[in-house]
């Protein structure tokens, strides 16, 4: 049998030992909950002892609340909230207050030990203060169902084990706060990161309806989210409207245009009215929070306000289904991007103020621009028409007198004649370019042919060239011809003897230029600024003024410019540009008739016809006449033919029987020529295909 | 050609069913007139079946419909209708506006001619020879 030093030793060693063994089992461990807990395990198995419990003072400093404590009774006391205060009569009370070991060996008879019914065979305790350096952070309570069952040897062993705990909790804390100031720089990082995708993503969108929709969606997508809105603040300056909102919730919403008061209880309202940000973290609580039925899942709000210099735009609300969603970081980003959204809704609007000024200053052009062809127009109508109301006055007068005189009245009726037909002729020229506007790939050349046809251009008078690797142009072709047919006429009329077109690609991409040039008398300097204006003509009283004015709107409406150069005398040119059309694409021809009779001029259409035909395994022939028109399956005609007159064709054709399968096509349509080839039999009339897309339309 | 051929003309324009019946009258035609396509389409058939009927008809385009409401191509409608109830009626359409579409529209209904109102020319000519080559005239 041991002496009792002997024992006394072993016992200490055994203690020594084991609170090495808990010192290193314990100081690894980083989650300071299962730290207290494994603590207080390993003491009472290792050491054989009764009870372990681990307190640690609150924030306030003024309670040691129970943390850990070992098996049931532990956890009885853990569950009722046990806590003890600091510097009270209780042991634990006295080793936190005192920061001194305390032990009370019959604990029966110790005055400051509060009686646990929770430990009823307790005859010993020790309570030891768990302290880092200067400050207390807890006490550790041992207890045995031993009387005196601590030495003065087990205090010392017991509180260096209780020492290094102290620090292990003090490290897991640590630990613990690190990790929080972790996740919240990323949380932080993300959110900054959203905030400028935010920015980005909605600085370069400038119409509203389109910005505060996807600025909704993009924020929450990017902060999770549960609901964003943008409200802004309406005209009467009372109301923030909705403009946008997320998600379902957002559309019934705005579907009952839903607002809130500015400066009201709201949180939109008090951010809208106080001009600063709001937060309610756990909105059942918060009393400016308006309950909405459609979010009812919201347990954190915020609500920013839209600023711009001292101008408040609106507000935007953030939610989200968790309480206490938002710190003061979260402000700050979140600020950050509604300041960016308020600067872009404001570029926005700015932009939006800027094209509707532009729009009123447009009106008021256009208003001016018309009241002065108006003027120019009554009065020019006012001119010809008078002719027409003194005639008929005087032929009354005549006829009520009786004094006829069959000359007089021939020439009476011939004044009124010429002058409706003035009249006529402005609506026909106002009219044209006011038709629909239907481009498709051209070729310029054969539209410009067909267009001196028409003007009445001898084909001595006129010379063609087309650059040989000029594109198609996109153009309505009848309007086009109408133009040129404005500029021939012209040309005829200032007694040109030589029209030349050329037409080559521009020097200016996508463009094709064509230049009309003239040898007739040139326009007179005096009104060369106004040769553009309506009713603005050289050829004295029996013209309209409108060819010019027409053309340009053309040629305007085509996305093209015209320009002139003019020299009295010499003769004018006349530049245009026309934009090159898009590459055709690739077209079926396989159900197209494999014999095809082309009735053209030896021209560049009548080649692309054949070769488009020939490169589709189809046979085709291009003739002046009609020969071979019983083999062939679909036959087509040139409007502008000049080899053969096109009523000789006809003619031909109709008696032969053989109309029916015979379409004549048309670089320009004109309602008497496509009422009189039809009446002559033709299966249609159509615009001339100028793709292999329409050649196969023409010919399916 | 009959030296009294009878002619329906329905436009809605006053002047102008004034002085083209005021012209063809001149000419020799019985003229009737109606201002849209219902009266039109009446005027029509009340005679269809006497010993006095229509020889042809001139039509206005755009005119009240057979609802009375304006609208862009009524003509082309009592076109079709005048057809059925007499199929090889001579008609010939009268527009103020040059369009193809429905000038193909009107030959494809069968009528006769398509004028544009201001650029006909020589409509004497045009209706006695429709008349002359219109063999139950």
């Amino acid at each position: 049998m041991p002496t009792p030093k002997a024992a006394s030793a072993e016992r200490r060693a055994t203690l020594l030992h084991a609170a090495a063994r808990v010192a290193k089992g314990v100081a690894s461990i980083l989650d300071p909950d299962e730290l207290l807990r494994r603590t207080v395990d390993v003491i009472c198995t290792e050491f054989g002892f009764y009870y372990a419990g681990v307190f640690l003072l609150d924030q306030t400093g003024r309670w040691a609340t129970l943390r850990a404590g070992y098996g049931e009774a532990g956890a009885a006391m853990i569950a009722a909230g046990h806590k003890l205060v600091v510097g009270g009569n209780s042991m634990i009370g006295a080793a936190t207050g005192r920061r001194e070991a305390r032990i009370a060996l019959d604990v029966g008879e110790e005055a400051v030990f509060f009686r646990n019914p929770h430990l009823p065979q307790t005859r010993s305790e020790m309570a030891l203060p768990l302290s880092v350096g200067d400050e207390v952070i807890g006490a550790l309570t041992v207890q045995s169902i031993e009387e005196a069952a601590f030495t003065q040897e087990d205090i010392e062993t017991l509180q260096s084990m209780a020492d290094q705990l102290a620090i292990a909790i003090q490290n897991s804390r640590l630990h613990r706060q690190n990790q929080e100031f972790f996740r919240q720089a990323e949380r932080r990082a993300r959110l900054l990161e959203a905030a400028n995708n935010v920015g980005k993503k909605t600085a370069s969108i400038l119409d509203l309806e389109e910005l505060l929709p996807k600025t909704v969606d993009i924020m929450c997508e990017a902060y999770g989210f549960y609901y964003a809105g943008v409200f802004l603040i309406d005209k009467s300056g009372k109301w923030a409207v909705l403009r946008a909102g997320h998600g379902t919730a957002g559309q019934a919403m705005l579907a009952v245009s839903h607002k809130l008061e500015v400066g009201g209880s709201s949180m939109i309202g008090a951010a809208t009215g106080m001009c600063e940000a709001r937060i309610a973290l756990d909105v059942g609580e918060e009393k400016v929070h308006f309950k909405n039925p459609h979010l009812p899942h919201t347990r954190s709000e915020m609500a920013l306000p839209l600023v711009v210099g001292n101008k408040v735009l609106g507000a935007v609300t953030v939610q989200s289904v968790e309480e206490r969603a938002f710190n003061a970081d979260d402000i700050i980003t979140l600020q950050t991007m509604a300041d960016h959204l308020a600067i872009a809704i404001n570029n926005a609007q700015l932009l939006k103020e800027l094209e509707k000024a532009n729009q009123e200053l447009l009106r008021t052009k256009t208003y001016e621009a018309l009241t002065a062809a108006t003027t120019q127009a009554i009065h020019w109508i006012g001119n010809k028409a008078l002719p027409i109301t003194t005639t008929i006055a005087r032929m009354k007068d005549e006829l009520s007198d009786e004094k006829i005189d069959r000359d007089s009245l021939k020439d009476d009726l011939d004044l009124i004649s010429e002058s409706a037909h003035l009249i006529v002729q402005v609506k026909e020229n106002l009219l044209g370019p006011a038709r629909e506007h239907k481009p498709r790939s051209a070729m310029v050349g054969d539209v410009a042919q067909a267009a001196a046809f028409h003007a009445g251009v001898a084909t001595s008078v006129l010379s063609l060239t087309v650059a040989p690797n000029t594109p198609l142009v996109l153009a309505d072709t009848t309007q086009l011809a109408r133009a040129f047919s404005n500029l021939f006429r012209n040309a005829l009329e200032a007694k040109a003897n030589k029209i030349a077109v050329t037409i080559a690609p521009s020097s200016e991409a996508g463009y094709v230029a064509v230049a009309l040039t003239d040898d007739g008398a040139g326009i007179p300097s005096e009104i060369f600024e106004k040769v553009w204006a309506a009713f603005i003509t050289t050829k004295g009283p029996s013209h309209s003024g409108l060819g010019l004015t027409a053309t340009l709107h053309i040629i305007t409406q085509l996305d093209g410019r015209i320009t002139v150069t003019s020299q009295p005398g010499q003769g004018t040119t006349f530049n245009i540009l026309i934009p090159v059309s898009p590459e055709a694409s690739a077209a079926d021809l396989s159900h197209v008739p494999s014999t095809v009779l082309v009735i053209d001029d030896d021209d560049e259409w009548a080649r692309f016809v054949s070769v488009t035909l020939s490169s589709a395994g189809k046979f085709s022939a291009s003739r002046h006449s009609v020969e071979g028109a019983t083999t062939a399956d679909r036959i087509l005609i040139d409007e502008t033919i000049t080899a053969t007159k096109l009523t000789e064709i006809l003619s031909a054709l109709k008696g032969a029987g053989m109309a029916q399968k015979a379409v004549v096509v048309a670089a320009a349509m004109n309602v008497e020529r496509t009422t009189t080839y039809l009446q002559m039999g033709v299966k249609d009339v159509v615009l001339k295909p100028y793709t292999a897309i329409e050649l196969a339309a023409v010919l399916a | 050609m009959p030296a009294k051929a009878k002619i329906l003309l329905v436009d809605d324009e006053p002047l102008i069913r004034r002085s083209m019946q005021k012209t063809l009258v001149r000419a020799g035609y019985t003229v009737e007139a109606a201002e849209d396509c219902t009266s039109g389409l009446k005027t029509f058939e009340a005679s269809h079946t006497t010993a006095a009927p229509f020889n042809m008809a001139l039509l206005d385009i755009n005119m009240p419909n057979f609802d009375g409401t304006e609208a862009s191509g009524a003509g082309l409608e009592l076109l079709s209708r005048l057809l059925q109830v007499r199929p090889d009626l001579p008609v010939i359409m009268l527009s103020a506006y040059d369009e193809v579409n429905k000038s193909k529209d009107a030959i494809a209904r069968g009528a006769r001619n398509y004028c544009v109102k201001g650029r006909e020319q020589n409509l004497l000519t045009m209706i006695e020879e429709i008349l002359a080559s219109t063999p139950s005239n």
